[in-house]
């Protein structure tokens, strides 16, 4: 690794370009933060994750705030998903200790891929199951949130409940073994399968992300995979980049900044499958 | 008082914010060679217990509106959560 106060220095720089970025292209921070820490600062692999998974739940905390107080978050829907989650993120935590650090990159890079392509193809995103105002509450999971965009409340019903909680085990694992958010996963659980509004997806994903990543980092605290300092350097520099350099950014055409970020997360993925 | 999702909010920000100067601090006094009670990672810990912080609140928040499904759901994570971390904790020594 480099010496901490450069290595401080280009986390922060580092963390500001993706935060930034990531805003554009509106994917989260450990998909670029990872590659950042390990390929650019020179932090192995292991301390790569710890601490972009620290960094994530500071983001998610962020994020939550708005949505929060807007309504949008699907708290009960949250609170039912959310524990097998921990389970997967705590088990994937458990197993970055025992795995293999070439295994870890092999993974992580196949993560890449999977990232770069979805942005490549563009987000998929499925009609929702939306319900009369007159049947909302006959579903325990049913929800209601106001579009700004439409100025009118909608009102819809989760679908394939019991699928959505096993499959978002796997998120768990993804997050806590990878350092990721595991929105990559989650969203298109919530969106494509349960078909609940892209919007209040996103959110209650953003959400929930704060959940996992808090469950996974306390044992990737415990087997000493975390720099306190650069996660400090992160979260500022992610902070700091999506509030105000993407604002900045708003001329900049997005499918170009899209394309661009998939080719960089490409390069990254082949760059770790052959180190 | 009740607490509102404002505040729920706030307590978020403020936990990131607070945790991340916690570090910085604790990392200039180990750079200046000043013992502290804290270790060097305890505002890492503080941050992954901000989420939590928060749904505390916010189960109080539906206890207080009478929606105990979602009280009771969320209850549940938090058990859940303390359970099998502390559990993977004792299984990592």
């Amino acid at each position: 690794m480099l010496p901490l106060s450069l290595a401080i220095t280009l986390s922060f720089l580092g963390a500001l370009a993706a935060g930034s970025l990531g805003a554009i292209a509106g994917i989260g921070g450990g998909i670029i933060i990872v590659p950042l820490l390990n390929q650019v600062v020179g932090v192995d692999i292991k301390h790569a994750i710890g601490t972009s998974l620290a960094a994530t739940i500071a983001t998610s905390c962020i994020g939550s705030s708005v949505y929060l107080r807007k309504g949008i978050t699907n708290l009960r829907l949250a609170f039912f998903l959310e524990p097998t989650a921990i389970i997967g993120s705590v088990t994937g935590a458990t197993l970055v200790g025992v795995l293999e650090p070439r295994l870890l990159k092999l993974l992580f890079a196949i993560a890449l891929l999977y990232t770069a392509l979805t942005m490549i193809k563009g987000k998929k995103v499925r009609e929702a199951n939306l319900i009369p105002e007159d049947d909302y509450g006959k579903s325990f999971l049913d929800g209601n949130y106001y579009d700004e965009y439409y100025k009118k409340v909608f009102y819809y019903r989760p679908l394939n409940k019991i699928p959505a909680l096993i499959l978002n085990t796997g998120a768990g694992i993804v997050s806590g073994m990878l350092g990721l958010g595991g929105g990559i996963v989650k969203v298109p659980i919530m969106n494509l399968l349960m078909r609940v509004p892209i919007k209040v997806a996103s959110a209650t994903s953003n959400f929930m992300i704060g959940f996992t990543a808090a469950s996974g980092t306390i044992i990737h605290l415990k087997l000493g995979n975390v720099e306190p300092m650069l996660v400090a350097a992160v979260v500022l520099g992610i902070y700091i980049g999506s509030l105000y350099a993407a604002k900045r950014m708003v001329g900049l055409n997005p499918t170009f900044i899209r394309l661009i970020f998939a080719i960089l997360l490409i390069l990254s993925a082949l760059k770790m499958m052959l180190s | 008082m009740k607490p509102e999702p404002r505040h729920i909010s706030m307590v978020l920000r403020a936990g990131v914010l607070v945790s991340i100067l916690t570090t910085i601090i604790l990392h200039i006094l180990n750079y200046l060679s000043i013992k502290t009670p804290a270790p060097s990672v305890a505002g890492i810990y503080l941050l992954a217990s901000t989420p939590f912080i928060a749904l505390l609140l916010i189960i109080l928040d539906k206890i207080l509106d009478k929606d105990y499904l979602t009280a009771v759901l969320g209850t549940i994570l938090v058990l859940m959560a303390l359970i099998h971390t502390y559990i993977n904790i004792l299984r990592t020594g």
